[in-house]
């Protein structure tokens, strides 16, 4: 990365930022004595707010769902930048957005109205027997009546307590249900607070009724006219909401123009401006620089790019950029974070290594073949956001490398290959290596085996990197006798597992390792104890290598799952062939696309991650931090469609 | 004679359940973390969903032991004689898978709730929430491992 700062007359100002908006060739940051303040600029963001609200609203109203891809995929249209301003400028968004707001007001309000009513229509209903009018029931000069329910289990328990109370006391039960009894009491106003704490002590819940002239059946027929009012309202707003629909395309499309313009502004609050010049800074891929500097130069001549260097705490952004074969794998390193400046790029050390694994966790030939054909269908079918390309061509080829995987297992949809016409199973069987049903000790001897390679290979690589930068004693001592020990140790395992004669060579070599080890991994500390300790101490570490290689067996463990599940996916569907006629095969044709459909998804999932976890945590500790910072270009963003 | 087969079931049976009563617990605990997300953005429900299928191995896992005992001792086909030791040896075979793949189960479902936060509120780093359980769920395969190498090493 190299630091650049373009200096300028403020007239070509805006010609410099489109030209940089076009390119996606440098990261603004923020001129070291820039003001922050927008020259004159209006921030946007409340109107990008409004319209986001708008087009929400009128998403969800449309009822239309999203697909499942699209949830992971949102796809874009591609519009022209000409007919883009065209259309922006002649649309009177504002109007739109105001009657969007003004519609999602009412709507609300009409469903609190709604609420309102069912609410008071839910009190009455008990009350419907009575045939009296409602105000009837306010307190005279004397009595009073009060309204409200028992359980009907303590009713009995309630008179009898009230007929003790006091005698000028008449109950009257409205409506009786198996769990509660309404009923109304009429009592003499002047008992009223003593009444009250009784009945309150009673579990007796006090109920409002309405003060109305109308009794309360013809009180609910009223709000049940209400509702229909309301409910009618409702349609109405709805069918305005539909014509607003054919404006929501032109909304998407003033919101990221919106948001262009926003982005721009905040762009230029990084800028240094004096009277009559400005000067813009930021991070430029070194082999960029020089395009950068004559072709700007073509745009506008009164300008002037140089390369400075960066100030002493300053972190320079990451751009990783891999050959076309690697380019998918980027998708891996992401997950764990960008290499910083002092490190490498690891994509291309893993691609092959998870290709193999993913491979293998899947290993089925008629899954690879189906992997491959979805994903090519989908890359060619939708426009993706470039995470969305990576993971797809990583699945392709990962399917493309499954067939193979698969050839060599012998699995072709879990089918037993001894039920083929023996023409086509004898061939199959042929090419069939390793079957990891009948022989699983061996796939798991194989799993390790990589293990032990790309753990390996790691240790490897950091000490290549450290060559590279001319640490040649850590690179010797740290990983170089690392890498000693460990083949040791593994030549000593297979020496020992096949009784070799060998087996005593790597046992003093082995020895020879460790001592090595202990004499040189506490060379850093300061005592002399210290130093003796921590060297014996480091060979603790085996246990975390012997730790990272068993990790790899769960390749076995998904290779079966998948060939297991689709082989009793099989079975199922061959009982089910004779079980009704006709129907039977029927039933066999969907359990086996079923069966097998989810058995997929199942394993690419299994297969897609935990290929990966064997990236990030066992070969990825081996030489690999991350953390750096992703170079992000000045470029057009936008949420809802591509300008092209 | 029949002990032996009904042992061997019996630890068939308890590899599959057992785990696959994990799987259903850990799912349920995503699932509550999972609906809680969907009520402010449905939009993330495809992304949930690999988060909510991650603690479901276990299931199959548990299913693979008892495939594989089933297998050992040629239940489908018709069955074979096992002796009492046997029988005892394959009960007890099964039990890795059972038990690693219930409690694994449970924890990587609360595993996957964490991710499914991390989704949430930062949707773009959904690789590394799918990362996560992934961890959790290494012990279960440890332990299917187990079961099957104990299987294939034990003599009917």
């Amino acid at each position: 990365m190299q630091k650049a700062a373009v200096f300028g007359h403020k007239n070509i100002k805006d010609a410099v930022l489109a030209y940089l908006q076009k390119n996606e060739i440098l990261e603004i940051v923020l001129s070291p004595i820039a003001e922050k303040k927008s020259d004159g600029e209006i921030s946007h963001e409340l109107e990008l707010a409004q319209l986001k609200a708008s087009i929400d609203f009128l998403e969800a109203a449309s009822g239309k769902k999203k697909s499942l891809i699209e949830s992971f995929a949102p796809v874009k249209e591609i519009v022209n930048e000409e007919f883009l301003f065209q259309t922006v400028r002649e649309f009177n968004w504002m109007e739109i957005v105001k009657a969007v707001d003004n519609i999602e007001t009412e709507l609300a309000n009409l469903k609190n109205w709604e609420n309102r009513l069912r609410a008071e229509m839910e009190n009455l209903i008990p009350w419907q027997g009575l045939k009296v009018r409602l105000n009837q029931l306010t307190c005279t000069a004397k009595i009073c009546a009060a309204a409200g329910a028992c359980k009907t289990k303590d009713l009995e328990e309630l008179k009898k307590k009230l007929e003790r109370f006091s005698s000028a006391l008449e109950t009257k039960v409205v409506r009786s249900t198996r769990e509660k009894t309404y009923l109304l009491i009429f009592h003499l106003l002047a008992e009223e607070k003593l009444l009250s704490d009784l009945l309150s002590k009673s579990n007796f819940e006090g109920a409002h009724l309405p003060v109305s002239e109308r009794t309360p059946a013809e009180e609910i027929s009223r709000l049940k006219k209400l509702l229909l009012q309301a409910e009618e309202g409702r349609k109405n707003h709805l069918d305005k909401i539909q014509t607003l629909l054919k404006h929501k395309l032109k909304l998407t499309y003033t919101y990221d123009y919106l948001f262009q313009k926003e982005l721009e502004n905040k762009a230029l609050e990084k800028l240094l401006n004096t009277e009559s010049a400005f000067m813009l800074t930021g991070w430029i891929p070194k082999k960029n620089f020089e395009k950068l500097k004559t072709n700007l130069l073509r745009v506008t001549p009164l300008c002037e790019v140089l390369a400075i260097l960066p100030e002493k705490d300053e972190v320079p952004p990451t751009l990783i950029e891999n050959p076309k074969i690697f380019y998918p794998f980027e998708f891996i390193t992401r997950i764990f974070g960008l290499p910083t400046q002092a490190e490498m790029d690891p994509t291309a050390p893993l691609s092959f290594f998870y290709l193999l694994f993913f491979a293998m966790c899947l290993s089925d030939v008629g899954y690879g073949i189906i992997l491959s054909i979805i994903s090519c269908f989908l890359l060619r079918k939708l426009t993706l956001s470039e995470g969305g390309k990576k993971l797809l061509l990583l699945l392709f080829w990962g399917g493309i490398a499954t067939i193979f995987a698969g050839v060599l297992t012998g699995s072709y949809f879990g089918i037993d290959l001894n039920t083929l016409p023996p023409q086509i199973g004898n061939v199959l069987k042929i090419l069939q290596i390793i079957d990891p049903i009948k022989n699983p000790l061996n796939v798991l001897i194989l799993s390790l085996a990589l293990g032990v390679v790309q753990n390996l290979f790691g240790v490897f690589l950091a000490m290549v990197w450290k060559i590279k930068h001319r640490e040649y004693l850590t690179a010797v001592l740290d990983h170089g006798l690392w890498i000693y020990f460990l083949l040791c140790l593994v030549f000593l395992i297979v020496a020992g597992g096949t009784g070799s004669s060998l087996f005593g060579l790597f046992y003093r070599l082995s020895i020879v390792g460790a001592v090595l080890l202990a004499l040189t991994q506490g060379r850093n500390e300061p005592t002399l104890l210290k130093k003796a300790v921590l060297g014996i101490l480091s060979l603790y570490r085996t246990t975390g290598y012997l730790g990272d290689t068993l990790s790899y067996s769960r390749l076995l463990a998904l290779m079966m799952t998948t060939s297991i599940i689709g082989m009793v996916v099989n079975i199922i569907a061959g009982l089910t062939k004779n079980s009704i006629p006709i129907l039977g095969y029927v039933i066999m044709i969907a359990v086996l696309i079923f069966g097998h459909a989810f058995n997929l998804i199942v394993s690419v999932l299994g297969a897609f991650i935990h290929a990966a976890r064997l990236q990030l945590v066992e070969f990825f500790g081996k030489f690999y931090e991350g953390g750096g910072r992703e170079f992000k270009p000045f470029r057009r963003e936008t949420r809802y469609i591509i300008i092209r | 004679m029949d002990i032996g087969i009904g042992l061997a079931i019996g630890g068939a049976s308890l590899a599959a359940f057992l785990a696959a009563c994990g799987s259903a617990w850990g799912i349920a605990v995503a699932a509550e973390a999972a609906g809680g997300v969907l009520t402010e953005d449905p939009d993330k429900f495809g992304r949930l969903l690999v988060m909510l299928a991650l603690p479901g191995t276990q299931g199959f896992y548990g299913f693979l032991g008892a495939f594989y005992i089933m297998m050992k001792i040629n239940l489908l086909g018709g069955g074979m004689p096992v002796s009492l030791s046997s029988g005892l040896q394959l009960f007890f075979a099964g039990l890795p898978v059972g038990v690693a793949g219930l409690i694994s189960g449970y924890y990587q479902g609360r595993a996957s709730a964490a991710g499914i936060y991390i989704i949430a509120k930062r949707p773009e780093e959904t690789g590394k929430a799918v990362i996560l359980p992934a961890m959790v769920e290494t012990y279960a395969v440890l332990g299917l491992l187990a079961t099957i190498l104990l299987v294939s090493g034990i003599k009917v």
